[in-house]
């Protein structure tokens, strides 16, 4: 009986491990060749599958040319700024509103929250427009970095995260925290905010995502070249009619790639179930 | 220059005041004016913001003598290069037009000149140009003519080229690289028959240049023409090469670099593009590149060189000083500053006929390089160097119709339906459009 | 207790930078769109001319809209797809395993990764002699040479569906991170406690996870069925709109950066934002709680 129990275990186990590496593979590979190429210091097989999955003459010198032909430091330096902003402004400014969405009542709440919710369904892509006259012409900030990161850090995604993380959290707590005379705010950060973690993490690393691979809006704001993030420089840099090699753009994007992952292990620990003091 | 503010128009709370602050505050509000309109005239004269596209940063060096060169003889005012990826290039120009902050010169390519003048958004320029203007070439001023306007400077071009896998010729016993465009579907036909490989990977995404390379009209007297016996012959061609397996399969989706990645991995025996892609095969494929020949495209029906693709500078609509962004755009486009870019990307062209004429493209006539080589094949196409693009304002709903036509096309080359069905559905399609 | 007025006051306090920001960055962009949509607008000395609702006239009666329009209701297939995968992957992986971190990380590679440079690749595995040929070819699901060669996103039957499958592997990290968030309000104990009472992984899944995700699952399938009806990007780079692919949006960008008819395009928006609407409330209906 308890031999079984172990055998089914196992059995389910090795099945759990299966379909984790195979869903791996399939997410996995697309990243793979890049790198697999950007190694390949002889490009000619770039375009032979599935052989360009295994690096040709592995060598760094694509990437060494990265740090060379571009300024590839000043625009992870720019690109790092901008993240940093726009991580900060969205989660403080997505706390503040999801609070009062999810757990106050007041007028005008319901409309509130429905004309957020509906701007996520427009196409911004053609917003730019207004923006642009409207960040050059009345606030002055053409061709700079809060320019840059400005329009995107109030946005409807990250107070709907919110609303939803704070919703789930027991009144309990609050009630518990309002009878020991704690005002809102306190409330908010010593009682909601530590709670809901894990969806801020999520937020923090969403953010992150959507401001590093930002392009359409930097490149119509800025034109400097020394304040461009790398999503905009690499490809300004690297593409084109006169571009220099496949094995160079795919150097610089997998350079491009793994500061996220780097920041994506150190946030994911919060996603780990039984996170200590959560909801008991 | 004046005082800003009237007498009577500074706010009534003033008149509470003692006349002696009065006075004072008249006078910084004098000298803030004065300060505020020297600036705003500095600035206005200061910067002449030129965009390019996708030239930095390899051609730093030529851009920074240049600006260099420019503001050392023009001291009123200031050039400052801004380069940028092509996609960027016209929301980027929208954009700064509605904002009424245009730069002074922005790097076109020949279609988006016609959009633009067609809607009035780019000024003439011809004006500014004088005798300057016999400088550039005849063809490449009709390109950038738009109802009997220059609308541009013209700058770099290039033309396709054939480069083919020496290989492969030979394993095909292919002699000669074609001479016209029928041989070179005899030819494709014996290389797929023969190796296996795909022939060639004609620019399919943009079928209403090969038309124009075939000199057959796409509208006369305001209504598409395109489904007579002759357009039918034509796309016919394309549809048995691609049944037999002479173009690959996803002709369709093959633009630049793919057709470089094609070529680089030996899957089809030529590349007929611009000369600029063997500098890619030179970097990514040397084993190819070492058995790589290279002869001009054939000239079409139509007596235009193929693949041309002209690049200019257009001054936008709005732009402060047009007369001083004229100026810096006869600049960049002289003989002195083309011929130096040319030498620069050593695979494109000037638009100027003494620019052309300079030794260093024929140098390479005779040389085992491929890339020298095709430089001086492709020179000698510069004369029939037209870019094949739709007369502006023609088309009342340019995406949907352009959509309409390629969408048809691929269904004819692809087998899914007859050629003639299929080009009848695209010209009813756009009859319907134009008649509105 | 503090009594509602007070309440009002701190909640406008907490809305206060969200709503600015938003009304200069989002209100104001999508009420002058709104507008631009009901006239004719010129560039260059910004005007706009009312004109009768033209613009929704030519929409009503344009073929390739409709046509964009049903590949859009139609790309809405990914949603419960997607959403169902990526709940059962957050599931998989949270727990302290070994090697969890690491699984998590490459899952969430296709989100970082860049549209464009990633579509790089993936018009290598629909090529016809790509990778997904090559994979079919070798475990014999497809004949060997020529006739097993498929232009996957060449061919119309197809090429909707593997764009569609490219959607999924780039955003199936995506939500699994939002999931992982929700999955934390579950506490260890309830799973325990179905454990003993005989439930099998199954019955857990549906009976205990699904119940305690709603709102998560709520957020989900509202932002994937934005994403889905609003897709574009991934068509963009895959195959331009060839091949039976073309979607509402796509047509709303070629009309605004194509033809720069920016009334056309902002009236084409508004029909897209309009079918999101009616999808959301029916969302709402359904996971939405009660009040």
């Amino acid at each position: 009986m308890a031999k079984s129990k172990t055998i089914t275990k196992a059995l389910e186990l090795f099945g759990q491990y299966t379909g984790l590496v195979l869903f791996a593979i399939f997410t996995i590979f697309p990243f793979w060749w890049a790198v697999s190429v950007g190694l390949s210091e002889d490009p000619s097989n770039t375009w032979l599958f599935p052989r360009s999955f295994i690096p040709t003459d592995p060598g760094l010198m694509w990437f060494q040319r990265v740090f060379a032909e571009i300024p590839f430091m000043t625009y992870l330096k720019n690109s790092t700024l901008m993240s940093i902003g726009t991580i900060v402004g969205v989660v403080i400014i997505s706390v503040l509103a999801g609070y009062p969405l999810a757990r106050l009542k007041f007028p005008g709440k319901n409309l509130i929250f429905v004309a957020i919710i509906a701007t996520m369904m427009l196409p911004m892509e053609v917003g730019m427009i207004p923006n642009f006259i409207t960040m050059t012409r009345y606030l002055g900030l053409g061709d700079t970095l809060t320019g840059a990161i400005l329009p995107n850090l109030a946005g409807a995604f990250g107070i709907f995260l919110m609303k939803q993380a704070f919703e789930q959290i027991p009144q309990d707590l609050i009630d518990a925290a309002r009878v020991d005379g704690a005002t809102e705010l306190q409330i908010l950060w010593r009682v909601m905010v530590p709670v809901t973690a894990p969806s801020i993490a999520a937020l923090a690393i969403f953010t992150l995502v959507n401001a590093w691979n930002d392009y359409v809006w930097p490149q119509l704001i800025l034109s400097t070249r020394e304040k461009m993030p790398l999503a905009v420089g690499v490809f300004n840099d690297l593409t084109g009619p006169f571009a220099v090699s496949t094995s160079l753009v795919m150097a610089a994007v997998v350079l491009t790639i793994i500061p996220v992952l780097i920041f994506f292990a150190f946030t994911q620990r919060y996603f780990i179930s039984g996170l200590d003091g959560a909801v008991k | 220059m004046g005082v800003l503010l009237s007498e009577e128009e500074i706010p009534s709370v003033l008149s509470i005041t003692q006349e002696e602050d009065k006075m004072k505050l008249k006078k910084m509000l004098v000298v803030g004016a004065a300060v505020f309109a020297v600036a705003a005239q500095a600035q206005a004269a200061e910067t002449l913001e030129f965009w390019t596209m996708n030239l930095a940063p390899k051609f730093e060096p030529f851009f920074k003598e240049r600006v260099a060169k420019f503001n050392a003889a023009n001291k009123d005012v200031e050039a400052k290069w801004v380069d940028m990826n092509w996609d960027q290039i016209q929301p980027k120009l929208v954009a700064a037009i509605a904002a009424g902050s245009p730069p002074a010169l922005v790097n076109f390519n020949v279609p988006w000149v016609h959009e633009f003048a067609a809607q009035g958004n780019i000024l003439p320029v011809e004006q500014y140009m004088g005798a300057a203007k016999n400088d550039y070439l005849p063809a490449a001023l009709k390109d950038v003519t738009v109802k009997g306007q220059v609308y541009a400077f013209p700058f770099y071009n290039s033309v396709s080229i054939i480069a083919y896998n020496k290989d492969i010729f030979e394993k095909a016993g292919v002699k000669a690289a074609p001479k016209s465009f029928d041989e070179l579907m005899t030819i494709g036909k014996q290389i797929k028959d023969k190796t296996g490989v795909a022939a060639f990977a004609p620019k399919l995404s943009n079928f209403t240049g090969m038309f124009y390379y075939a000199g057959l009209p796409m509208i006369e007297g305001g209504k598409a023409v395109f489904n007579g016996p002759k357009h039918v012959a034509f796309v016919q061609k394309f549809a048995d090469a691609y049944k037999s397996g002479v173009i690959p399969k996803d002709a369709f989706k093959i633009e630049f670099e793919q057709e470089i990645a094609l070529y680089n991995s030996g899957k089809i025996a030529m590349m007929t593009t611009a000369p600029q892609a063997l500098k890619r095969t030179e970097t990514d494929a040397k084993a190819i590149y070492g058995k790589t020949g290279v002869a001009a495209f054939p000239v079409g029906e139509g007596k235009m060189a193929f693949g041309a693709w002209l690049m200019d500078f257009v001054v936008p609509k709005g732009t402060k000083n047009p007369a001083a962004a004229a100026k810096l755009g006869l600049f960049l486009t002289n003989d002195e500053s083309q011929v130096a870019f040319s030498k620069a990307t050593e695979t494109t062209f000037p638009s100027t006929k003494k620019g052309n004429l300079d030794p260093y493209f024929q140098t390479g006539a005779n040389s085992a390089d491929p890339v020298d080589q095709a430089r001086a094949v492709a020179a000698k196409s510069m004369d029939n160097a037209r870019t094949l693009t739709i007369p502006p304002g023609v088309l009342p709903d340019e995406a949907a119709m352009t959509k309409k036509l390629q969408d048809e096309v691929q269904n004819a080359i692809e087998g899914r339906k007859p050629v003639k069905a299929a080009l009848d559905a695209a010209v009813a399609a756009w009859n319907e459009k134009l008649a509105k | 207790m503090k009594n509602s007025n007070s309440y009002t006051a701190i909640a406008y306090l907490f809305l206060a930078p969200a709503l600015i920001l938003m009304g200069i960055f989002t209100f104001w962009p999508v009420a002058f769109n709104t507008y631009l949509a009901f006239g004719n607008y010129d560039l260059g000395s910004g005007h706009v001319t009312w004109n009768n609702f033209e613009h929704f006239k030519y929409l009503y009666k344009e073929e390739l809209f409709h046509h964009a329009l049903k590949n859009s209701l139609l790309y809405l297939l990914i949603v419960p797809v997607i959403q169902i995968s990526a709940l059962v992957v957050a599931k998989l992986v949270n727990n302290k395993l070994p090697g969890m971190t690491m699984f998590r990380a490459i899952y969430y590679i296709p989100v970082i990764a860049a549209v464009s440079i990633a579509a790089v690749v993936w018009q290598n595995v629909y090529k016809y002699d790509g990778i997904l040929t090559w994979f079919f070819q070798m475990i014999h699901v497809l004949p060997e040479g020529v006739d097993g060669q498929i232009d996957w996103i060449g061919n119309p039957d197809t090429a909707l569906y593997m764009v569609m499958v490219f959607t999924f592997w780039k955003g199936i990290g995506y939500y699994m991170v939002l999931y992982l968030a929700g999955l934390q309000a579950i506490s260890p104990e309830i799973e325990e406690a179905a454990i003993l009472d005989g439930a099998n992984a199954w019955q857990r899944f549906w009976k205990i996870t699904v119940p305690l995700v709603k709102p998560t699952i709520l957020l989900c399938t509202l932002l994937s069925t934005i994403a889905a009806i609003k897709s574009f990007q991934e068509v963009m780079v895959l195959t331009k709109g060839q091949a039976d692919t073309y979607t509402a949006l796509y047509y709303v960008i070629d009309q605004a950066f194509r033809n720069y008819n920016f009334g056309r395009a902002a009236a084409a928006g508004l029909v897209v934002t309009f079918f999101c609407m009616i999808l959301a409330i029916i969302q709402f209906r359904f996971f939405g709680d009660k009040n």
